[in-house]
C-alpha cells in the first residue's frame, strides 16, 4: 500500500479511494481540475501527451483546461490541444536530440544510448534543456549540476562502467547479464513475483484483503440499446496512436480511418461500403464524417474504428479533418477498481447520414 | 490570288512557251500540306525511336512521347482543317481518289515505266494520274488505321492487356510502314518529275503541266481569261 | 557463374503490417504516393467459415518476362533472375503496363515504376529492404534453388491446415523470380493459372517490328537507286518534249491563222 504524500492528503487521482493502487490514473485528474476536490489543481504541464485523443469525456477535458491558471504544452507536433495552451514549448524530435539512456530491465536487460542524428531543423529544443533551463529559473540549480547532456549521461553511465563514447563505440547498446529463467532466481533464493506467496497467484489474498474479488468473476456489461453498436477501437499497423497521422509517407498510405460495420448489418441498414456517415453515441455526442467499411470481419453488435484520426488541429496540415475521432464518442468510461485504468469500450454508437 | 498565265501570244520571242507557270495549288492547300509534312516527320521520328533499338536513346525521359502526341494532334486535324477551309475540294479529292475506270487501268499497265522516269507512252492524264489516286486512297485508309490505333494506345494505356496491346501496335506499325513507303514514293516522284514547286510556290512549269497532266492543262486553256480570273482557276488537288 | 535469385513470400506468415511497403518506399527513395508493393486483405467465407489472409501485388520477376520483351528502349531487362529497371532509359511509352499479365508496372514521373529488387543492396551482398524488414520473416530472398526448396518444405507443413496450399511461380512464365506460398488455389487470389505471352505479341516483336524497319529501309534504298536511272530517262523525255514543242511553234509561226484558233 502506498503511504500518504507529503501533504498527508489522498492522491488527486483517487488512488486508494476509488482504485487500489498503480501509477497515476491520468483521466482521474480531470475532475479535481474542475471541482477542486480532493484539492485544486491549478497548473498543468502536458509533455508529449495527446490529451484530446487519449482521455475520455472530451467536454470535461475542455472545462478543465479553461479552469486551469496555466497550461504549458511540450510537443514535437502541433497537436489538437496546442491551441488550448498558454505556453507552448516546441520540442526537437527524437532524431534531433539526446534523451536519457534507455535502461530496460526485461529478461535480457540492456542500456541503450539515445542520440541525435542531426541538429534541430527548426527553433526547437530537447526536453533535457527545457527541464534544466526551467529548473535554473525556478531556483533549483542544485538539481542540475551539469553543463551539458553529455556530462549528465556520463555520470549516469559511469555507475555501469560505461560512458557515452564507450557506449557509442559498441553500437549504442550494452547488454547486461540478465536472469531470463526462473532457475536463476531459485538459485538466488529470490522470486521475480512480488506476491505474498512469491508465486503466480490465481487466487489473490492481497485483493481479498482489499475487499476486491480475489479471482476474476465475469460481470455482465450492458448490451447496446436497439439500433446501436458497441464502439470498439484498435490499431492499424501503419499508424502509432494519434501521433503519426500527419507523417507524409504514412498519411499517403492510410489517410483516414473507417468505421467497420458487419456487412450483413450494413446491407440491412442500406449502407454502402465506402459511404460516409456520422456516428452518434448514447449521449448524443457525434463524430465524423467517416467512411463505412462493410466487412464480415466484425461482429454484428459492434462497430470498430482505428484510433487516432479525426484531428482538429490546423497545424497538422495533412491529418486535419481526416477520418473521425473515436475518443470524441467516449463520453463514458468505467474505472477499474484495481489499477485505476479506464475501460473505454462501454460506449454505443449508431451511424447517421448527414450532419 | 494571282492570275493564271496562259500560253504566250508571241511565239517568236526568245523565251519559249515552257518558261511560264501554271497555278496548281492555292496557299491554303500548300499550308495544309506542309503542316502534314512536319507532323508526319515528327511522328515518324519519335515513333521510330520505339521501333528501332539503335535509335531508342532518342526516347529517353518521355519528351519524344510528348512530341509524338503534339504531332498526332496536328496530323489528326488535317482532314478536318481541309474540310472546313475547302469543303468542296476536300470531298472531290476523296471521291476522285476512289474512282477508277478503264483509263486508270491503262495507266497501271505503264506503271513500271512511270517508276523509271518514262511518261511518253502514257495516255494524256487529268489532274491526278492513276498512281496519285492510288497514293491518296492508300494514304486515306492508312491515315484512319494509324489514327484509330494510335488513339487507342494513347487513351487505353494500361487497359488493353497483352493481347490488346500487341494487336493495336501491329496495326499501328503496319499502317505507318505503309504510310512511310507511300511517303518515300511521293518524295521520289516529286523530285523525279520536278513537281516540288507546286507546293512551294503553288505553281508548276507549263512544261510539267503539258508533259504530266496534259488533259488538266488543256482544260485550263479552255476557260476564257476572264472566267479564269474569277474562279480559282481549278487548281489540282 | 551467374546466380539465379528469387524472392519467396509466405502468405501464412504475412500479418499485413505494411512494413515491407513502407521500407521499400524509404529504401528506394520513392515519393510518398508511389509504392512498388501493395498488400491487401483477403477474406473468404463468413460467420463460422470466415477466414482471411493478406495478399501481395508486386513484380513477380518472371524468367520469360513479357515486359522485357515489350520494352522498346531496354529499360527493363533480366539480371540474374531479376527483372531490373534502368530508369534513365525509359521513354514512358507504357507498353510494359499492358504487357504484364499481372498488371504490375505503372508509369510514374515519366518512368516505369515497379520492384527493382533493391539492386544496389543485392550487389553489395544484402537482401532487398522488404526481406530485411519483414517482422514475421514472411519474405525471403536468395538463390532460387534454396528459396524453392524452403518453400516446398513450408507448403508440406501447411497442408494439414490448408489442404490447397501450394507454391505459385514454380513453372509459370519460365519460372517466376517471386515464389508465392498460397494458402489456397491461385483463382482464389485472382492469379492466372498459367499466364503466357500471347501469340500476337510474338508476331509483333519477331515479325512486324523487324519487317517495318527492314522494309522501309529497303524501299528508301530501292528508290534512291532507281532515281539515278529514272531521272536520266525523264531528262531524255523532257529534251524530246522541248524539241517537239519548238517544232510546233516554228510551224505555227508559219501559219498564223492556226495559232489564233489554237488559243481560243
Amino acid at each position: 500500500m502506498l503511504p500518504p504524500g507529503p501533504t498527508g492528503k489522498t492522491r488527486a487521482d483517487g488512488a486508494r479511494e476509488t482504485f487500489l493502487r498503480g501509477p497515476t490514473a491520468i483521466q482521474e485528474l480531470i475532475e479535481p481540475m474542475v471541482s477542486g476536490k480532493p484539492y485544486p489543481i491549478k497548473g498543468l504541464l502536458i509533455y508529449g501527451m495527446n490529451i484530446f485523443h487519449t482521455l475520455p469525456k472530451q467536454e470535461r477535458t475542455r472545462q478543465a483546461l479553461r479552469n486551469l491558471d496555466l497550461v504549458v504544452s511540450i510537443d514535437v507536433l502541433p497537436q489538437d490541444h496546442i491551441a488550448w495552451s498558454d505556453v507552448v514549448l516546441p520540442e526537437a524530435t527524437y532524431l534531433e536530440r539526446y534523451d536519457d539512456v534507455w535502461a530496460c530491465a526485461h529478461k535480457t536487460p540492456y542500456i541503450a544510448l539515445r542520440e541525435p542524428a542531426i541538429e534541430p531543423l527548426y527553433d526547437t529544443k530537447p526536453g533535457w534543456w527545457m527541464a534544466r533551463e526551467l529548473g535554473n529559473r525556478l531556483g533549483l540549480e542544485e538539481f542540475f549540476p551539469w553543463e551539458g547532456i553529455g556530462q549528465f549521461l556520463n555520470r549516469r553511465l559511469s555507475s555501469a562502467g560505461l560512458s557515452v563514447e564507450t557506449l557509442r563505440a559498441q553500437g549504442g547498446i550494452a547488454i547486461q547479464p540478465g536472469k531470463p529463467y526462473l532457475a536463476d532466481f531459485v538459485a538466488d533464493n529470490t522470486s521475480p513475483f512480488g506476491t505474498p506467496s512469491q508465486k503466480i497467484e490465481l487466487y489473490s489474498d492481497a485483493l481479498a484483503k482489499a475487499n476486491l474479488a480475489p479471482m476474476p468473476n465475469f460481470e455482465s456489461t450492458p448490451e447496446p440499446p436497439a439500433g446501436f453498436y458497441r464502439l470498439i477501437y484498435g490499431r492499424s499497423p501503419v499508424h502509432t496512436f494519434g501521433r503519426t497521422q500527419n507523417t507524409p509517407v504514412l498519411h499517403a498510405h492510410t489517410p483516414e480511418n473507417a468505421v467497420w460495420i458487419n456487412d450483413e448489418e450494413a446491407a440491412r441498414l442500406g449502407l454502402k461500403d465506402g459511404e460516409k456517415v456520422w456516428l452518434e453515441n448514447q449521449d448524443g455526442a457525434r463524430s465524423g464524417p467517416v467512411a463505412v467499411k462493410a466487412t464480415p470481419r466484425i461482429r454484428k453488435d459492434c462497430a470498430y474504428m482505428i484510433h487516432g484520426f479525426g484531428h482538429n488541429a490546423p497545424g497538422l496540415t495533412r491529418a486535419h479533418g481526416r477520418g473521425a475521432s473515436d475518443t470524441a464518442l467516449q463520453t463514458r468510461y468505467v474505472l477499474d477498481p484495481i489499477s485505476g485504468g479506464a475501460g473505454l469500450r462501454v460506449n454505443f454508437v449508431k451511424p447517421v447520414r448527414g450532419n | 490570288m494571282t492570275s493564271v498565265t496562259l500560253a504566250p501570244t508571241a511565239p517568236e520571242t526568245a523565251a519559249g512557251p515552257e518558261t511560264h507557270l501554271v497555278r496548281r495549288y492555292v496557299p491554303a492547300q500548300q499550308v495544309i500540306h506542309w503542316i502534314g509534312v512536319i507532323s508526319f516527320f515528327l511522328l515518324l521520328l519519335t515513333g521510330v525511336a520505339l521501333l528501332f533499338p539503335p535509335l531508342s536513346f532518342l526516347a529517353k525521359g518521355g519528351t519524344s512521347g510528348v512530341i509524338h502526341r503534339i504531332g498526332a494532334i496536328a496530323f489528326i486535324l488535317l482532314p478536318a482543317l481541309y474540310l472546313l477551309r475547302m469543303p468542296r475540294k476536300a470531298l472531290e479529292l476523296v471521291r476522285e481518289s476512289f474512282t477508277y475506270g478503264r483509263e486508270e487501268l491503262a495507266w497501271f499497265k505503264h506503271m513500271p515505266g512511270y517508276f523509271l522516269g518514262s511518261t511518253r507512252n502514257l495516255p494524256p492524264q487529268g489532274r491526278l494520274n492513276a498512281g496519285q489516286k492510288l497514293h491518296h486512297a492508300a494514304t486515306f485508309l492508312m491515315f484512319n488505321t494509324v489514327t484509330l490505333s494510335g488513339l487507342i494506345m494513347w487513351f487505353g494505356k494500361g487497359q488493353l492487356g497483352p493481347e490488346g496491346l500487341s494487336a493495336v501496335v501491329i496495326v499501328h506499325d503496319i499502317s505507318m510502314l505503309g504510310l512511310s513507303v507511300m511517303m518515300i514514293g511521293h518524295v521520289y516522284f516529286t523530285f523525279l518529275y520536278g513537281a516540288l514547286s507546286g507546293m512551294v510556290t503553288g505553281k508548276v512549269s507549263e512544261e510539267y503541266a503539258r508533259m504530266e497532266h496534259s488533259k488538266w492543262y488543256e482544260s485550263l486553256q479552255a476557260e476564257t481569261p476572264a472566267a479564269a480570273e474569277k474562279t480559282e482557276a481549278r487548281p489540282a488537288e | 557463374m551467374p546466380t539465379r535469385y528469387a524472392f519467396s513470400i509466405d502468405l501464412d506468415r504475412c500479418i499485413g503490417c505494411q512494413a515491407c511497403v513502407i521500407s521499400c518506399q524509404a529504401g528506394n527513395e520513392l515519393k510518398d504516393d508511389e509504392t512498388y508493393i501493395h498488400v491487401g486483405e483477403q477474406i473468404r467465407g463468413s460467420g463460422k467459415t470466415l477466414w482471411g489472409s493478406f495478399d501481395h501485388h508486386r513484380c513477380f520477376h518472371c524468367a520469360d518476362a513479357p515486359c522485357v520483351a515489350a520494352c522498346p528502349t531496354g529499360t527493363l531487362s533480366k539480371w540474374n533472375g531479376l527483372t531490373i529497371v534502368e530508369k534513365e532509359k525509359c521513354s514512358a511509352c507504357g507498353y510494359c503496363t499492358d504487357a504484364c499479365p499481372f498488371k504490375v508496372p505503372h508509369i510514374v514521373d515519366n518512368h516505369v515504376s515497379k520492384c527493382v529488387a533493391c539492386l544496389d543492396q543485392v550487389k553489395e551482398g544484402q537482401a532487398p529492404w522488404c526481406a530485411r524488414t519483414c517482422p514475421s520473416q514472411a519474405i525471403h530472398f536468395g538463390e532460387r534453388e534454396t528459396i524453392l526448396a524452403e518453400a516446398r518444405a513450408k507448403v508440406a507443413a501447411l497442408k494439414a491446415r490448408h489442404p490447397n496450399a501450394q507454391i505459385y511461380g514454380e513453372t509459370q512464365l519460365g519460372g517466376l523470380g517471386l515464389l508465392m506460398i498460397l494458402l489456397d488455389k491461385p483463382e482464389v487470389y485472382g492469379l492466372p493459372l498459367d499466364p503466357k505471352a500471347p501469340e500476337t505479341m510474338k508476331v509483333w516483336q519477331s515479325v512486324v517490328q523487324p519487317a517495318s524497319s527492314g522494309l522501309s529501309v529497303l524501299a528508301a534504298g530501292a528508290m534512291g537507286l532507281m532515281f539515278v536511272f529514272a531521272r536520266r530517262q525523264h531528262g531524255k523525255e523532257r529534251a524530246e518534249h522541248e524539241r517537239a514543242a519548238k517544232q510546233k511553234a516554228a510551224l505555227q509561226t508559219a501559219q498564223p491563222k492556226a495559232t489564233e484558233t489554237h488559243h481560243d
